[in-house]
């Protein structure tokens, strides 16, 4: 499954630059889990942010911030070859992006769905107090089911 | 630091488009320089290149933290945790695919929002989109980044009307959000979001223009 329609640039953004409120910065993450064309924007987007982040102007370290990084160092094991990446699991319709599972678990068969107008469901998160509102790249089928804490929950 | 009296500590030098270290003035030199320091670091384990990317980005790591209203301690932590990310991983760093500053840039991100979201529920996303990042690219057009065009977008950044610099900086060194610098800078939402895009749009051409 792949998104028809993308993040707009304005938020890509200032998901790059860390600018999002953590709703939105959550809907965004489980797109670009989905969402080829959008990650590679966001590489383009962090681009920005290594240029600008490298025009800065240097901030005074503690005296013993070097010796601490180099101790740091010290201790840290010798590079263990990388297993080669495993090949993409097989697609899963059922298998909701990985960012939403914390607020709504794995499985989107499992969310308990709440009419709220007739082109709009809502599902509440399984665990969590914070507020999210989501509907990218979940729309099972033809019609508006976006996934969103009802108000009230 | 050498120039750290040119703007009180603490404040970020939104209008300063020139504040770049005084050696760096040939960024295109510098991107080949740093890839080749992070080479001696993937192959050779070479802790003397680890210690010259170290000497020059965690003091502005560090500076791009405060900015973003990271605690002294924490900034200082934090950039050393992304320098250590980097010896970790530096074998699945790709001079092709993102420049040594992108790379960082991402590290620290990442651990900037790890750390605000402390909270049970927070999945930290980007470990994921690391690894996602090395899987082929569906778009026809290159690779999005390359050694040459941080010197180009150097140059695309500078010369961006204005009010979309000023926003682009307020976005990545402040974090402000949409409805935040609309409401600092009193213009409607829409205007700001459409001149993020502008902005955005120009540096894109930048990056993507053939070399």
């Amino acid at each position: 499954m792949k998104p028809t329609h993308h993040l707009d640039d304005a938020t890509l953004l200032s998901y790059s630059a860390s600018a999002l409120p953590t709703a939105m910065a959550v809907v965004v993450a489980a797109h670009l889990d989905r969402c080829q064309l959008c990650r590679d924007h966001l590489l383009e987007a962090d681009q920005i942010g290594g240029a600008l982040m490298q025009q800065q102007r240097p901030a005074t370290s503690s005296a013993s911030a070097r010796e601490a990084m180099l101790a740091r160092l010290a201790l840290e094991p010798e590079l263990a070859s990388r297993p080669l990446q495993p090949p993409p699991a097989a697609f899963d319709p059922d298998q909701l992006p990985a960012p939403l599972h914390p607020w709504f678990g794995n499985s989107l068969r499992a969310l308990r769905w709440q009419r709220v107008a007739p082109a709009c469901s809502v599902s509440g998160p399984a665990a969590s107090r914070a507020p999210i509102s989501c509907c990218c790249a979940l729309h099972p089928a033809a019609g508006c089911r976006c996934i969103a804490t009802a108000a009230a929950s | 630091m050498m120039d750290s009296n040119r703007a009180p500590a603490g404040v970020t030098p939104l209008e300063a488009k020139r504040n770049v270290a005084n050696s760096t003035n040939n960024a295109t030199v510098d991107a080949h320089y740093w890839a080749a320091q992070m080479v001696a670091v993937s192959v050779q384990r070479d802790r003397t290149s680890f210690m010259r990317i170290y000497d020059h980005f965690a003091p502005r790591l560090q500076r791009y933290l405060l900015g973003l209203g990271v605690p002294d301690n924490m900034a200082e932590e934090l950039s050393q945790e992304a320098l250590l990310r980097l010896w970790r991983k530096a074998d699945l760093f790709d001079p092709q695919r993102a420049s040594l500053s992108t790379g960082l840039f991402r590290m620290a991100r990442n651990l900037h929002i790890d750390h605000l979201r402390r909270e049970p529920n927070w999945l930290p996303i980007q470990d994921g989109l690391d690894w996602l990042d090395r899987q082929e690219s569906d778009l026809p057009h290159s690779p999005p980044e390359s050694l040459i065009d941080h010197d180009t977008l150097k140059q695309a950044i500078d010369k961006l009307p204005a009010l979309q610099a000023k926003l682009v900086r307020m976005c990545y060194l402040e974090a402000r959000t949409h409805s935040e610098m609309a409401h600092d800078l009193a213009m409607p939402l829409g205007s700001v979001e459409s001149s993020l895009r502008r902005a955005f749009g120009k540096l894109q051409v930048s990056m993507r223009a053939p070399r």
